[in-house]
């Protein structure tokens, strides 16, 4: 039990217990990163689901109920957490990024020429109907078990892993350095570190009589 | 369902909690499964994928690669560009001109520095809040400031303050944040300047975190002067954090853009300092310790990247950023590797001592001349790295000149032994022609000349102070003169001397005095007559004294005598009730 509480908080590898970095102490461009590749991988899920036709040979796997009504749930509900219009975000020209653009430490992408452009995101209160959909589709991404009768021999079945081996490929189909693998593992990992959280959270919620101290 | 905002991620409870509490233990088995391999859950295998990945290394892309047109190491191809190291000399040559300028501009064309002044330092000293700034022994502790002149000069005073209606100070906040942000920009450009000048760079948090007075309980500053040249130690890097342990790094920048850093931050970083304490309060800590202080923000890697990317995109229309220069640097060095390859750092006495060279740094080769963690070893390997990369961008080789002076020694020694194992003995008609002369620079000859030469002026002024004193006194004979009691005790002065004893806290009532010129001096300062105080050494560096009336000086100073040569012969103004500085 120790054990499974101590992997909450820190990675299994006690020799790395000295890089851990708490999560408060994530700060907010790493968040924003992590945001990033978590919303990636929740639009290959929906694209994989709902853009099956039959007759194309698109890459389909199958998907386990809890992620499909999830997914679902999400779709339905999104007319409703559109936000009213507003003056377009100056974006990004993503020809003018190059890897240069990473701090020495590889972990900040920072732009330059556009920083002075970027301006604070007004809370919208459409967050408030899409912000649980979502949360519910990131935690069924990673609560996914093996299927009953799973054969083990089989190297990938999670829609996770299945991303990250899908976000290695570049254009020409070559995989990414590995350097660039282990940055969406991280940001994956921190996804699912703070969903077990909030899993936690929530199970500590549903016994509000008990006594929580010591 | 409950969304996770970042305060609910925040508020982590300890593990030690955690796990006595049963209420946790049964929150806990609902997520259990999840991180346990057995049931190959996402977790798990994101922490292998990631362990796999980790370890992969040949397949890794984000690293730069540059090209050379040539073998010369003097130029390099970036962007499908080539940069020249000329390009790099012509640029810091400007920017030092226009730095200069800019900073007698904003130092009101006042506070200059000599460029062969001296400059007190304490490498060793490890009291809170003390840089080579506040030195009391360097000239410009006594000089009033350049916030003290704006305060006295009525234009300058007009200009960024006035006063209320208590006649109080009040600055004015849109002049005094424009000084303040000409200030901030010019140790940005003096600091890019530095990065380009002092070899390889660390990284940005390195840099960052450098600091330029101690901090109290903290670190030790990064910022030093040794042998005439200001020099930066590395101690926080990126193996800090799993060995536990600094690694000390010598970086020294080109001598003259030391002497910029020296100017700014001796007049310019005090009113900086002062107008972020007005202005900028949270701020006023960074601006007293680091050695690059933020203006309305702590300073980030970025910001760093930025001004290169402004530096390098103008003038030579390349894209850099931090981990790019380094890159590009570390290129500069593999094309010149026959340059800076250091046969071995291993120690002699190390290796007689029996032991290893890590154990021998920890323990055996502590040096108070240095900072902690530094020896004469490692400065040197780092400093002359430094020294060859300023030739190589097209400079003098002053600072090694000025690491080296004072070592002819040595060299001569070494060029002795490399003699004999040659087969010549020492003295010996002819030596090997393939050994090196020793090379003396006149700073050598100068160290020599002061080594051989100062004892015996020490023994001539001691000689001349003898023959004044006989002159003066022409009854008692010189060898008794050097020594000679300017008054004889009398009894009454001996209990006023135990009551100031007392009164001073000296507990023991039988204090005594420590030799004859102690007592000598005492009743002199206690008659309240002028005397005249000789203190110096000798050729056996045993100090000699001579209490002598200042009556027979004067005498000797009307008479003209030739024996009467020290300084002070105008108008003495010493006196032990109203001593002035330059008498002192």
């Amino acid at each position: 039990m120790h054990i499974i509480i101590h992997a909450i908080y820190q990675p299994p590898f006690r020799h790395q217990q000295q890089w851990v970095r708490h999560h408060e102490s994530v700060d907010s461009p790493s968040l924003q990163k992590y945001a990033r590749v978590l919303s990636k991988c929740i639009a290959f899920a929906l694209n994989i689901h709902f853009k099956r036709q039959p007759g194309h040979h698109h890459y389909k796997f199958p998907f386990p109920p809890s992620i499909a009504t999830a997914l679902q749930n999400l779709k339905d509900n999104y007319h409703r957490a559109v936000p009213p219009p507003s003056d377009p975000e100056p974006t990004v020209d993503a020809a003018e990024l190059d890897p240069a653009d990473y701090d020495d430490e590889g972990e900040h992408y920072v732009v330059y020429k556009h920083r002075r452009k970027k301006q604070a995101r007004a809370f919208a209160p459409a967050s408030l109907v899409i912000q649980p959909l979502l949360s519910a589709v990131i935690e069924s991404l990673f609560k996914e078990l093996p299927p009953e009768g799973y054969d083990k021999k089989t190297p990938f079945f999670s829609l996770v892993v299945r991303f990250l081996i899908i976000s290695c490929l570049t254009e020409k189909g070559d995989f990414c350095s590995s350097t660039m693998a282990t940055q969406t593992i991280a940001a994956l990992t921190f996804g699912g570190r703070v969903t077990m959280h909030n899993l936690l959270l929530r199970a500590l919620d549903e016994n509000p009589n008990e006594d929580r101290s010591v | 369902m409950k969304i996770p905002t970042k305060t609910d991620q925040c508020k982590f409870i300890p593990f030690q909690v955690l796990s006595l509490s049963s209420t946790f233990f049964s929150a806990v088995a609902t997520i259990q499964k999840y991180f346990q391999e057995e049931f190959q859950a996402v977790l798990p295998q994101l922490y292998l994928y990631h362990r796999a990945f980790a370890g992969i290394y040949s397949a890794d892309q984000h690293f730069y690669k540059f090209s050379a047109p040539d073998w010369r190491g003097d130029s390099l191809f970036i962007d499908s560009k080539i940069l020249r190291l000329q390009h790099l000399h012509d640029f810091v040559e400007t920017e030092i001109q226009d730095v200069t300028a800019e900073m007698d501009r904003l130092l009101f064309y006042r506070f200059r520095l000599d460029e062969d002044c001296v400059i007190h330092d304490d490498p060793s000293q490890r009291m809170g809040s003390y840089g080579f700034v506040d030195d009391p022994n360097n000239a410009w502790a006594s000089e009033p400031g350049v916030l003290q002149h704006i305060l006295e000069t009525p234009d300058l005073f007009d200009r960024f303050a006035y006063r209320n209606e208590q006649l109080q100070v009040v600055w004015k906040p849109s002049p005094c944040l424009s000084y303040s942000k000409q200030i901030f920009d010019l140790m940005m450009r003096i600091f890019i300047l530095i990065l380009i000048t002092f070899g390889c760079p660390g990284r940005g948090t390195e840099l960052l975190s450098m600091l330029l007075r101690n901090v109290s309980a903290g670190s030790i500053r990064n910022i030093f002067v040794m042998f005439g040249c200001i020099f930066l130690r590395g101690s926080y890097n990126k193996t800090s954090s799993f060995t536990n342990a600094d690694k000390p790094i010598v970086r020294i920048p080109l001598p003259e853009v030391g002497l910029l850093l020296v100017r700014m931050l001796v007049y310019l970083r005090p009113v900086f300092c002062d107008f972020q304490r007005v202005f900028h309060p949270d701020l006023y800590h960074d601006a007293m310790h680091l050695l690059l202080p933020g203006f309305d923000r702590p300073l980030e890697t970025r910001d760093i990247s930025s001004a290169l990317s402004s530096l390098f995109g103008d003038q030579w229309g390349i894209h850099m950023n931090l981990a790019r220069f380094r890159q590009m640097t570390s290129f500069i060095f593999e094309c010149n590797s026959e340059l800076f390859h250091i046969e071995s750092t291993a120690s002699s006495a190390a290796k007689q001592l029996g032991h290893g060279d890590e154990v021998h740094h920890a323990n055996y080769s502590g040096d108070e001349r240095f900072p902690s963690g530094l020896n004469d070893t490692l400065f040197r390997d780092n400093a002359i790295t430094s020294a060859k990369y300023h030739r190589l961008i097209g400079f003098e080789l002053r600072l090694l000149e000025l690491i080296q002076q004072g070592r002819c020694r040595q060299r001569q020694i070494l060029s002795e032994v490399e003699s004999v194992m040659r087969g010549h003995a020492i003295g010996a008609p002819g030596p090997a022609p393939s050994a090196a002369p020793p090379t003396f620079t006149a700073a050598d000859v100068a160290a020599e000349l002061h080594h051989l030469l100062l004892p015996s002026i020490h023994q001539d002024v001691a000689q001349g102070v003898a023959s004044l004193a006989y002159h003066t006194n022409p009854t008692q004979r010189p060898n008794e003169v050097i020594i000679r009691s300017a008054a004889p005790l009398h009894i009454s002065l001996v209990a006023s001397f135990r009551m100031f004893l007392q009164l001073s806290g000296v507990a023991d009532p039988l204090s005594t005095f420590s030799g004859e010129v102690q007592r000598d001096a005492l009743v002199v300062m206690a008659r309240k007559q002028r005397h005249l105080v000789y203190v110096g050494p000798t050729c056996a560096y045993v100090c000699r004294y001579l209490v002598e009336s200042y009556s027979l000086y004067s005498q000797a100073v009307e008479n003209r005598h030739p024996a009467c040569f020290f300084p002070g012969r105008r108008t003495p103004s010493w006196s032990p009730y109203g001593s002035s500085p330059s008498a002192r």
